[in-house]
């Protein structure tokens, strides 16, 4: 009797040894956490957050264990992201909060007539979307500006802006009270595409894009058949609109971050290189400190007088 | 509508079929059933659903207040009525009021508004509500009123008396087991079933009475089809299950298996058909998930009536395969139009 329940006790603590061996949590190798924190990054390099960029701050947070909280552009969804990933939260008080309205539905305008060719701008640029040359002006490549509001500051004559990229259709569609799915499958049989509107529905509803796509939301023509023989009147193709709105516009905001990094990272390479080899570049050279102090005083009040004329013009319109 | 930021995608016309309509159907649907049970049994049953619908609007509008749902936009959808009926047919008529006020209010608050109300029930509340009653009052949910003793029916009036005062419905005189449980008793004295067969109990297709319940719920299920409320998928799928099962068992073994008719016309093979396996919300919606999920229920339904504890399974098998309807709509995904078979681009 004794030696089988010494048996057993012994059986359950060996079990409990190896369940918690396997527990364990393994740490994944930095690097990878650091990549995998580095995609979560909106790649804006803005710089909001105290580090040269993107991945300088997903490095700071593995290594040392900056903060999670200091991604504006990322707002609250990033924190929670990497809350999660991290298993740890940031600061609920965090400037994020108030900052979160930044993202990459905006880019930089310079205004052509006011901008005297400093080339500035173009220094500071994370991902080169400026260009132009010494005294001569300068454009923002609007698909490759990602809004980081770096280029505002070094201006000295205030000739960029900030504006919204593209108006966002999707809005949040609130939960309709009611009219709730009672799932009667009336919409099925009369659907062209032969698509399932009321699992779309629920996809759509929850905005799980994952399974909105499975059930081939984007095979939807919006023919509204399915709405009109619902029994509780669902807007269904409303809400089917707004789920594939959605999905395009977070496709486009991925591809911009994806394309932010690839430039961002070409430029620390390029000046990496050019620092080896002593190199300084053309847009160094043509820095305005190099330039006659009085025409650059002369340059900077022809500027900023034509560009207040140009706004009275544009009052008196 | 008017939560929805503007403006609303079209269409802005709708079909003439409402929420309120379909229900109602489903309650036409089953005045022949309760007409074939007040000729059979007296007027206990309209003393109970008196009692179960009340309890139902008086249950339903509190866990609607409660849960700050407009409540005149609910109440009129008739869904919990629909429920309260058929938890009704499903017990005895003379059962003690309070239980068919427990299993209503566990079905309305549990059943259906502890997962979100109509549209979100993943079970079907009157079978949840049954199963709670099966499982807590089983003596009470076996007697029924015993056929043969038709004459001693309480009119209305003492009707009330009995389910209000008596506390344990039917006195001993004219309850009696339904044919199931008969079978089942019989089968357990290793009795075979050509040795039953001279018992009372047995009428022309199954139970005495009760294959004519069963044959006003396939009327009532002929309206709904005409009505299109159902499709035809879910009801025969059900049936053919039953009976696919039924015929092998009985080729197997008669003596200790009935046929196909005897289980399509007895218990509540017909209500589980045409009104509890096509609940919109709780099953299958995909062409071939309907087929699927009606079949298997079937198949369950006379596994459980044959093998298990309980003399029927109709419970049980639909809230089985309810558990097992997201699981189903998720693999039987009809082709897109454009697509190949397996929904890859073509």
């Amino acid at each position: 009797m004794i030696w089988t329940l010494l048996a057993l006790v012994l059986m359950a603590i060996a079990g409990i040894l190896v369940l918690l061996r396997g527990h364990e949590p393994e740490l994944p190798p930095e690097d990878r956490l650091v990549s995998e924190i580095n995609a979560f990054l909106p790649q804006t390099q803005c710089r909001q957050c105290g580090y040269p960029g993107c991945l300088p701050y997903a490095k700071a947070i593995v290594s040392a264990n900056a903060p999670i909280d200091r991604c504006p552009p990322g707002g609250q969804v990033l924190q929670g992201v990497l809350g999660e990933l991290l298993g740890r939260s940031g600061s609920s008080s965090s400037r994020v909060v108030e900052l979160a309205a930044t993202s990459l539905s905006k880019v930089a305008v310079i205004d052509e007539s006011a901008c005297i060719g400093c080339v500035k701008c173009l220094q500071v640029c994370p991902v080169d979307a400026i260009v132009g040359a010494a005294k001569q002006m300068h454009t923002v490549i609007s698909e490759e500006c990602t809004g980081c509001e770096l280029c505002i500051e070094p201006c000295p004559v205030d000739c960029i802006f900030i504006v919204d990229s593209v108006t966002d259709v999707a809005q949040e569609t609130k939960e309709n009270l009611s009219n709730a799915c009672i799932r009667c499958g009336d919409c099925l049989p009369v659907c062209p595409v032969g698509l399932q509107p009321q699992q779309l529905f629920d996809a759509a509803r929850t905005s799980d894009i994952d399974l909105a796509q499975e059930l081939h939301l984007f095979d939807c023509i919006d023919c509204g058949c399915c709405a009109y023989v619902c029994p509780s009147e669902i807007p269904l193709v409303h809400y089917f609109r707004n789920a594939k709105s959605s999905i395009e516009a977070m496709d486009r905001d991925r591809a911009v971050a994806e394309r932010a990094r690839g430039r961002h990272e070409m430029k620390s390479q390029r000046l990496l290189e050019q620092s080896k080899i002593g190199v300084r570049s053309g847009l160094e050279l043509a820095d305005v400190s190099a330039l006659n102090a009085g025409e650059l005083q002369r340059d900077i009040k022809a500027a900023v007088s034509r560009s207040s004329k140009r706004r009275q013009n544009d009052n008196d319109l | 509508m008017n939560n929805l930021p503007h403006p609303v995608s079209s269409p802005h016309l709708h079909g003439a079929r409402s929420v309120p309509w379909i229900m109602r159907q489903v309650l036409y649907a089953l005045i022949p059933a309760i007409t074939v049970y007040v000729y059979l049994f007296g007027c206990g049953i309209l003393v109970q659903l008196m009692i179960a619908i009340t309890t139902a609007l008086v249950l339903e509008s509190i866990a609607l207040l409660l849960r700050g749902y407009p409540l005149k936009a609910y109440l009129s959808d008739g869904s919990v009525i629909v429920l309260a009926c058929l938890l009704t047919l499903a017990i005895p008529p003379y059962t003690p009021w309070w239980v068919i006020v427990v299993g209503v209010a566990f079905a309305v608050l549990i059943g259906k508004h502890a997962f979100g109300g109509l549209g979100y029930n993943i079970f079907n509340p009157a079978m949840v509500g049954y199963l709670f009653l099966m499982l807590c009052y089983p003596v009470a949910l076996s007697r029924w009123p015993e056929m043969s003793k038709i004459a001693d029916y309480p009119g209305l009036w003492e009707s009330v008396r009995m389910i209000a005062t008596h506390s344990t419905g039917l006195p001993d005189g004219i309850s009696g087991a339904t044919v199931l449980s008969h079978i089942k008793t019989q089968l357990a004295l290793m009795h075979t079933h050509s040795e039953m067969e001279s018992a009372v109990n047995f009428g022309m297709l199954a139970g005495h009475g009760w294959e004519w319940i069963n044959v006003a719920y396939l009327c009532g299920g002929g309206w709904l089809l005409w009505r299109r409320v159902v499709t035809w998928r879910l009801p025969l799928s059900f049936m053919v299950g039953v009976a696919f099962a039924a015929l092998l068992g009985h080729v197997v073994d008669a003596e200790l298996h009935r046929g196909a008719v005897f289980h399509l016309f007895a218990g509540g093979t017909m209500l589980a058909a045409f009104f509890v396996v096509t609940d919109p919300v709780s099953s299958a919606t995909t062409p071939v998930g309907m087929l699927l999920f009606g079949f298997s229920a079937g198949l369950l339904t006379y596994c459980v009536r044959e093998f298990g504890g309980y003399p029927d399974g109709v419970a049980f098998a639909i809230v089985i395969m309810n558990a097992l309807a997201p699981l189903i709509d998720r693999f039987t995904q009809p082709r897109v139009y454009g697509k190949t078979s397996n929904n890859k681009h073509s």
